[in-house]
């Protein structure tokens, strides 16, 4: 996992991940490396967006992880996404400022609060940029879509591969995966949140995926042994993620700057 | 508050429990491990298998207390 308790270096991995999906000239880059805000760093297992609350600030991921989560009445949660650094946690709250999920550390974890108003500024001020933050909320609805179609229809053993998977793809571990290893502070109780499962049959899970030979986590790190393996079992394919450079579809790009300037 | 553990017992395979979760006493851990062990025996049924001999050792981690719950015992069984 990469550590980023700075802003400049938030704001800059956030930037790259717009930059992905989105082609930003030297002036929106500029707009979202000085957005301003606070940084705050929050012990694991807190709520610092709690369901309900009404806030004026979008919350950036500068370092650890933080689980977006619904909540019953009876208390069970079920975690319905996970951020890392350079993930803007709650963009839509921008726009839909009642927090209708709330947000939890997963690990010891710095955010940077910026101010609703800052960003919709800089959005109206460039329409090209509002454009990357209507994507990126857009891939966070799509990351949702698929995790509810995981956690309905596939098995334990599957769910468990693709969220690994998933995580694997989004920390950036490359193309030759096998014998790689990243950063995982998720414990079997934060796991079995993120997969509709008890910590008990997550750890029968993690222990079918080592005895297997696909994954190892230990001491906090995830340990990949058979990557093809993992994505088979997991049924993962990573097009929801939309990493794609966004240079790669030209012709999409220009059809939106036309649009744009029409 | 106290730290469980949870080690799954399989036909003579077990899944030992490294981390377990807090819970406020060996009742909680009881319900928990019940529910659980529904889970499991409803994803094994799923997939056409079923061990009924199968059971979950619970074991405060201070004390050193253990319980066992074992899968006969949290489900109704009728065969009629």
């Amino acid at each position: 996992m990469m550590h980023c308790a700075d802003p400049e270096t938030g704001l800059s991995l956030w930037l790259d991940r717009l930059s992905l999906r989105s082609m930003l000239g030297d002036v929106e880059r500029a707009a979202v490396m000085t957005l301003p805000g606070i940084v705050e760093q929050v012990r694991p297992n807190r709520d610092f967006v709690r369901l309900g609350d009404y806030v004026d600030r979008s919350c950036l991921i500068l370092s650890g992880m933080a689980g977006r989560f619904g909540q019953a009445r009876n208390g069970e949660r079920l975690t319905t996404a996970i951020h890392i650094a350079g993930d803007m946690a709650d963009l839509h709250s921008a726009v839909l400022p009642t927090a209708a999920s709330a947000l939890q550390s997963l690990s010891e974890t710095t955010i940077y609060r910026i101010p609703h108003r800052a960003i919709m500024n800089a959005a109206e001020r460039f329409p090209m940029l509002a454009q990357a933050l209507w994507r990126d909320c857009t891939v966070d609805a799509a990351v949702l879509s698929q995790w509810a179609l995981r956690n309905a229809r596939q098995p334990a053993l599957s769910r468990i591969a693709h969220l690994i998977a998933e995580l694997g793809v989004r920390f950036g571990i490359g193309d030759a995966r096998n014998g790689k290893d990243f950063e995982f502070p998720l414990n079997q109780v934060q796991l079995g949140d993120a997969t509709n499962l008890t910590s008990i049959h997550v750890n029968r899970m993690l222990r079918q995926l080592r005895e297997a030979g696909v994954v190892a986590v230990k001491d906090r790190r995830v340990h990949i042994f058979d990557w093809q393996r993992l994505c088979a079992i997991g049924e993962f394919d990573p097009t929801y993620l939309h990493l794609q450079r966004a240079d790669d579809e030209p012709q999409l790009q220009a059809r939106a700057t036309n649009r744009l300037r029409r | 508050m106290a730290r469980f553990l949870f080690h799954l017992h399989e036909s003579g395979a077990v899944t030992r429990d490294e981390e377990g979760r807090e819970l406020a006493d060996l009742a909680m851990a009881q319900r928990y491990a019940e529910t659980a062990a529904r889970a499991i025996i409803s994803a094994d049924v799923e997939e056409g298998a079923l061990c009924l001999g199968c059971f979950i050792e619970i074991e405060n981690s201070q004390t050193g207390q253990r319980k066992v719950v074992a899968f006969r015992d949290v489900v109704h069984i009728t065969c009629r």
